[in-house]
């Protein structure tokens, strides 16, 4: 791999799809980042602190190390990397990635992941990946990891469950498990989704789209496509107001999700725009500034609703996420994780 | 966007050195058995045991600052190398030491702290004053957790709050901080001279030569008036360059006279003489090497009077240089431009550091993805604060410790590892804020 000065600091590897598709790693002095669909690439690697990554020479051999400490800023330098040491640090930015960005959907049939039992796994790679964390880093909370075991409600029969659990009692003192009822879970198996679509009859016109994922916290909404239904109606007993309903799937429909309330909504068609927060239950409504006349006359075929913050990513690479653990989840590979193991069985 | 590449095929010089950690690890290596609980899966030393053992105790990196330097010649290898393994014995007692602490905090079910953390060091310290543990002791260990456990030494702060409450001396203290702070005048100083020349520390320092220019130019830097003479004209309406309200330092512009016993704000030249002083007994570890109270007190005191509430000149200089820094950092901004390779290497690391933040979901590019992280995320806009609030803090420590800032290569650390120690703190909190149990 060839590394270069860039804006100040030795990077390297190939360049990264942007997030959903980048599993990345905070260790000490780095940042590693993967494609998350493409398991032989090399990493991205940005070298934030030189002098903090003393673990260099794990992944470069040690003259590589040396060299690169007395490196001249203007010249590249070409080391070799271990892909041994490396397959760990990949495997952990992959569990932390899919801690994110698990798709899981009631409606596509993609089996939420146990938190829990993921952040045990991703405790006890830590702690194994020790000499990767000799400061404190964004990734290096072991004890942050355990204490998510509080929510540990499912599984503990599970004998790999239980093989983990004794591992994470090895790295520090371990949380009731178990006795902390979660007000919220984000690993809300297939609850039938009933279709929460509005009255078509009433609206003046409705339809659908979706959520981008970048643009929203992890497990609030199903992470299907066309998961946002809108309309347009007049409301109250004269028909005084013109408004947009809105409603987003949730992750858990019946119970709501605390992050739903607040989440920013616009509709945008042509040149009539609204805005407004969604609530706890996912819903919206959006008072519009147009007559009723007008609203009839007006073309919504191009509506969109976007919800959430920034610009989102497309439907493509939406597709390619699920294609990736649709993939993972029919044939769980070697070194599948104890919570995707656990998804695939009950995806049966 | 390439690098001006001198000829990339051409064939790598060999390198000069070794890599520490590499060094250590095959040191360690060879002490063979009766270290495991010190060392990881692979059998190197554990980054704690390197840390909180091997650096301060063995190593002594105080004394052999050769040893600490990140590439190491073979004769100073060879001398870290033959340093850890005389001392194979004592580590192999330190390792049963831990164990045995380790053994009985489970027994009497503590939880406090992160063991590792906490008993490396007195492991080491037995290891060397009574050698291995005698098997089957409870007593002695169970004391010696109840006193790493046991309530901080509560004595010196009860002597402050005696102090507080005692008219005569409150009076003294006071008169005090009235003379100290009307003795601190202007003076004349090239202030934009210096702040030209600061930028020459601010270089890339990546060959010896460049290393060996920026210690000049600040060795020069530390010994000039303007940092004094900025710190007397941020106590003087519209004369400072900056705000101290925009910085964070105080909540008026401009710096007031502090008080013995009130705060003015929370903000670090706002607290009072009292106030800093309990700063002073919450961080120390070893009080014993501290003043008596009373002398503490006055010495704060004259201190808190002090241009930017620091004596010493090169830590004026330091905090000067901070804020030169600091209001230049923007890790959620893209286009924030950086007019140096200190200041720039910073800012791309906070820049690389927040996209952590966006690959993991907890903001959307560089805004909050969620009305709950407002907050916090408008905070790590205006990053000058925080860090300039953690740069005060660490430097009033090493004011109190007369711990001096006059190399730069330590500067240059000090100035980049706040950075990180506030991103990470930032970050962390802007993670909690999706936490939706934490609702």
């Amino acid at each position: 791999m060839r590394l270069t000065v860039r804006q100040g600091l030795w990077t390297g590897g190939p360049d990264v799809d942007p997030p959903p598709l980048a599993a990345v790693l905070e260790v000490s002095g780095a940042v590693l980042e993967w494609t998350v669909d493409e398991p032989d690439s090399l990493p991205r690697i940005t070298l934030t602190d030189l002098d903090a990554a003393d673990w260099l020479w794990r992944l470069v051999g040690a003259e590589g190390h040396a060299r690169l400490l007395e490196a001249d800023s203007t010249t590249p330098l070409e080391v070799d990397l271990d892909h041994e040491a490396l397959a760990p640090l990949r495997r952990l930015a992959l569990g932390h990635w899919m801690s994110r960005w698990w798709p899981a959907s009631a409606r596509d049939g993609i089996v939420a992941l146990d938190g829990a039992v993921l952040g045990a796994e991703l405790a006890v790679l830590t702690a194994a990946l020790e000499e990767y964390f000799a400061e404190d880093t964004f990734d290096s909370d072991v004890d942050g990891l355990l204490a998510g075991l509080a929510g540990l409600t499912s599984y503990t029969a599970d004998p790999r469950v239980a093989d983990l659990l004794d591992a994470c009692a090895e790295l520090g003192d371990l949380p009731d498990i178990g006795t902390t009822p979660t007000r919220w879970r984000a690993d809300f198996a297939l609850v039938a989704g009933g279709d929460p679509r509005l009255d078509p009859s009433a609206a003046l016109a409705s339809g659908t789209d979706s959520v981008s994922w970048t643009a929203v916290p992890p497990g609030v909404f199903d992470a299907a496509e066309d998961t946002v239904t809108w309309s347009v109606a007049m409301t109250g007993p004269a028909g005084e107001g013109l408004v947009a309903r809105v409603r987003a799937a949730l992750t858990d429909p019946a119970a709501g999700h605390p992050l739903s309330a607040g989440i920013r909504v616009a509709l945008r068609s042509g040149d009539v725009a609204a805005a407004g927060e969604l609530g706890a239950d996912g819903d919206a409504t959006l008072p519009l500034a147009l007559t009723e006349s007008a609203a009839w006359n007006h073309d919504w075929a191009a509506t969109s609703i976007r919800v959430g913050v920034g610009e989102g990513e497309t439907r493509e690479t939406r597709d390619r996420v699920r294609r990736f653990v649709r993939t993972r989840l029919a044939a769980p590979p070697a070194d599948a994780f104890v919570a995707e193991m656990l998804a695939a069985d009950d995806d049966f | 966007m390439t690098a001006p590449a001198r000829s990339p095929s051409a064939a790598p010089s060999p390198a000069s050195g070794l890599p520490r950690r590499a060094v250590i690890d095959g040191a360690w290596r060879e002490i063979g058995a009766g270290v495991e609980v010190l060392s990881g899966r692979d059998g190197g030393p554990l980054s704690r045991t390197v840390k909180r053992i091997l650096d301060p105790l063995v190593f002594r990196l105080r004394v052999h600052p050769e040893f600490s330097a990140p590439l190491l010649s073979a004769d100073v290898a060879q001398a870290l190398h033959t340093e850890l393994l005389a001392h194979a014995d004592t580590l192999r007692a330190c390792a049963a030491w831990f164990a045995v602490l380790k053994a009985r905090r489970r027994a009497l079910r503590i939880t406090d702290g992160n063991a590792q953390e906490l008993y490396f060091t007195v492991c080491f310290e037995l290891a060397v004053t009574r050698g291995e543990p005698r098997g089957g002791d409870t007593d002695g260990p169970d004391a010696i957790l109840r006193e790493v456990h046991g309530g901080r030494d509560t004595h010196a702060v009860e002597a402050l709050d005696a102090l507080l409450v005692d008219p005569a001396g409150l009076r003294e203290l006071a008169a005090q901080v009235e003379r100290a702070w009307a003795d601190v005048r202007p003076a004349p100083a090239d202030v934009d001279g210096f702040l030209d020349r600061l930028r020459a520390v601010h270089g890339d320092a990546s060959t010896r030569r460049e290393r060996h220019e920026r210690q000049q130019a600040w060795s020069a830097l530390v010994t000039e008036d303007a940092p004094h003479a900025l710190g007397v004209r941020i106590r003087t309406a519209g004369t400072a360059p900056w705000s101290v309200v925009d910085l964070g330092l105080c909540a008026t512009a401009p710096q007031q006279r502090p008080d013995v016993v009130d705060d003015r704000s929370n903000r670090p030249l706002d607290r009072s003489v009292a106030e800093r002083v309990r700063a002073t007994l919450r961080r120390s570890r070893d009080r014993e090497r501290l003043p008596a109270v009373p002398e503490l007190c006055a010495e704060e005191a004259d201190r808190a009077c002090a241009p930017w509430g620091l004596l010493a000149e090169d830590l004026q200089a330091t905090m000067v240089n901070g804020v030169v820094v600091g209001v230049q950092l923007a890790p959620l901004d893209t286009h924030a431009e950086a007019d140096t390779a200190l200041v720039s290497g910073i800012q791309a690391r906070l820049r690389k550091e927040a996209y952590v933040l966006h690959a993991r979901r907890l903001l959307a590019d560089d805004q909050a993805l969620h009305p709950r992280q407002h907050h916090v995320v408008t905070e790590l806009a205006g990053f000058v604060r925080p860090y300039l609030s953690r740069l005060w803090a660490r430097l009033h420590g090493r004011d109190v410790w007369q711990e001096p800032c006059t190399d730069a290569a330590d500067m240059c650390a000090l100035l980049t590892g706040i950075a990180r120690s506030v991103s990470l703190d930032h970050r962390q909190q802007i993670k909690a804020m999706l936490d939706p149990e934490a609702a």
